[in-house]
């Protein structure tokens, strides 16, 4: 029973056999169009998964901003102060709104996709995926309003 | 003792849950850093050196601040790296993924160590 | 003959083997608003040009025979009116991330081969009826997996994908969509062997999550979820191989 070779039906070599196949292809002199490294203007949905997965890029480049608040902090008032100052003026506060957008838009499309990864069925028919999408965004309000009472209140 | 199937897996759950925690957390942490910078005093003087070093001695503040940081940033890190193989960016995949997943794990690292000595 | 009709201009891409530079013809068809591209396309073999080479059969969405990029969006060419374009012309082209056999024709083996490695059929296991009997299924058993089971086979999903597009070896929308077809089947008891397929690189992990199979799909199979669900079976398969390693290999 857990021996793979008696488990396999005896015409499959290995689980990834296909691959071999595939390799051997790719010596073909045929021409194989593909959507090619412009592949997310194609289209608008192309697009907004582009748009989507430079959240990222955004993210991280404000999680850096972060960091050298925190060192900063650890250095001592007087280099705190002049940070605040930095992250303060106009062009880090413009940085500073287009992360707050991306990053918005990484919520609303990590929310929205969410119920992809799990299908729940109620008797024949699919539960709504708002069964699942709107938990969702009142945890995320309750943790905003959170995040946001602990810093200014 | 090698694992079932390929250990992309891990990097997913990694992934996964830090795209959770940075959809949750960070909209609102940017929110909080931005305020100051449209001249709002109430939101300068709430990030003043006392109050927020205050703030981040609590051991669980900091625990969490941490969490947020590491597993958005490696949440970020997975991205980026298949960005750039989806875009065809010249670049080997197992040198991206190095690169990315250490950047991360550098950045996690040296906010653990500033959170730590504060 | 009758008074002449509207045109619309037609090209269309042509490669016989051999020939090392891209190549497009012109048609001028009939503009008849009831026509589907696959119509103008017979028309052209029938009256124009007969050696236009592209594959087809039922004419009404069922066989997955007949997809084509037309203006650089994977379709089927039996459901694409040619209302939606005129009067601006139509490309034709065959679908991307195939290698062309001719002119409109894609050699489908890799896709048959990667079909073929997920083992869609049911593998009999625990869940074998009495000899002579038939398997049951209730109608909630069967709404695990209806969906997935619409697939035609057309693969229109591999031409909208940028993955598929950059890597040749990934087992794709469709493949995916149908192992998860037989994994939900309660008659089944194949998962094991399918996941060892979906938990590759080549497997689930290639997907970024684009989403455009399920965009471009004709029967609304949504391959993007069944993607997703896969990768989360899989993830969970990996994580239990390390908290109980004796349970698996």
């Amino acid at each position: 029973m857990t021996d793979p070779e008696k488990r396999r039906p005896s015409h499959n070599l290995h689980s990834n056999w296909w691959l071999n196949h595939t390799r051997y292809r790719q010596r073909d002199t045929r021409p194989r169009p593909d959507l090619g490294a412009t592949w997310w203007l194609r289209g608008s949905s192309y697009f907004f998964v582009f748009i989507r997965e430079l959240t990222s890029v955004f993210i991280a480049l404000y999680l850096i901003l972060f960091i050298g608040l925190i060192a900063a902090l650890y250095i001592g008032a007087e280099a705190y102060n002049d940070y605040m100052e930095l992250l303060w003026s106009p062009p880090l506060t413009v940085i500073q709104v287009f992360t707050l957008l991306f990053a918005l838009f990484h919520t609303v499309t990590w929310f929205n996709l969410t119920p992809k990864a799990v299908r729940i069925l109620k008797g024949e028919s699919p539960i709504s995926p708002l069964f699942l999408i709107t938990p969702l965004y009142i945890v995320w309000l309750g943790v905003s309003s959170i995040v946001l009472w602990m810093i200014f209140s | 003792m090698k694992p079932r199937g390929s250990n992309e897996a891990l990097f997913w759950l990694i992934f996964s849950g830090g795209g959770v925690v940075s959809a949750m957390l960070i909209p609102s942490l940017i929110a909080s850093t931005i305020l100051g910078g449209f001249g709002i005093e109430e939101a300068q003087v709430a990030f003043s050196y006392d109050r927020i070093y205050s703030l981040l001695s609590n051991w669980i503040v900091r625990i969490v601040v941490l969490a947020v940081i590491g597993a958005s940033l490696m949440h970020a890190a997975h991205r980026i790296r298949h960005t750039i193989h989806d875009t065809r960016i010249p670049i080997p995949d197992p040198i991206a993924a190095t690169l990315c997943y250490l950047s991360a794990l550098g950045a996690s690292g040296l906010a653990a160590l500033l959170l730590a000595g504060l | 003959m009758t008074v002449d009709t509207d045109r619309i201009p037609l090209k269309i891409s042509r490669y016989t083997e051999g020939q090392t530079t891209d190549g497009y013809d012109e048609y001028m068809v009939p503009y008849n608003e009831d026509w589907v591209v696959l119509d103008a396309l017979n028309y052209i073999k029938d009256y124009v040009d007969g050696s236009l080479a592209y594959r087809w059969s039922c004419r009404m969405g069922v066989c997955g025979s007949c997809g084509m990029m037309i203006n650089g969006k994977p379709k089927l060419t039996c459901s694409a009116f040619l209302s939606e374009y005129y009067p601006d012309p139509i490309v034709v082209e065959p679908l991307a991330n195939f290698r062309v056999e001719r002119d409109l024709i894609v050699d489908m083996d890799d896709f048959i081969h990667k079909l073929d490695s997920v083992k869609p059929w049911l593998i009999e296991g625990d869940s074998v009826p009495p000899a002579n009997r038939e398997y049951k299924q209730t109608p909630a058993q069967l709404a695990k997996y209806k969906q997935y089971s619409m697939c035609i086979n057309c693969t229109l999903c591999y031409s909208a994908c940028p993955v598929a597009s950059n890597e040749p070896e990934f087992v794709g929308p469709a493949a995916i969509a149908l192992a998860q077809r037989y994994n939900l089947d309660s008659r089944d008891s194949g998962k094991e062997q399918r996941l060892d397929v979906l938990m590759a690189n080549e497997g689930v992990w290639d997907c970024t999550f684009v989403g455009e199979c399920s965009n471009v799909c004709p029967k609304g199979v949504d391959p993007a979820a069944a993607i997703q669900q896969a990768k989360l079976e899989s993830a969970l398969a990996y994580a239990k191989s390390l908290i109980m390693p004796k349970g698996n290999k």
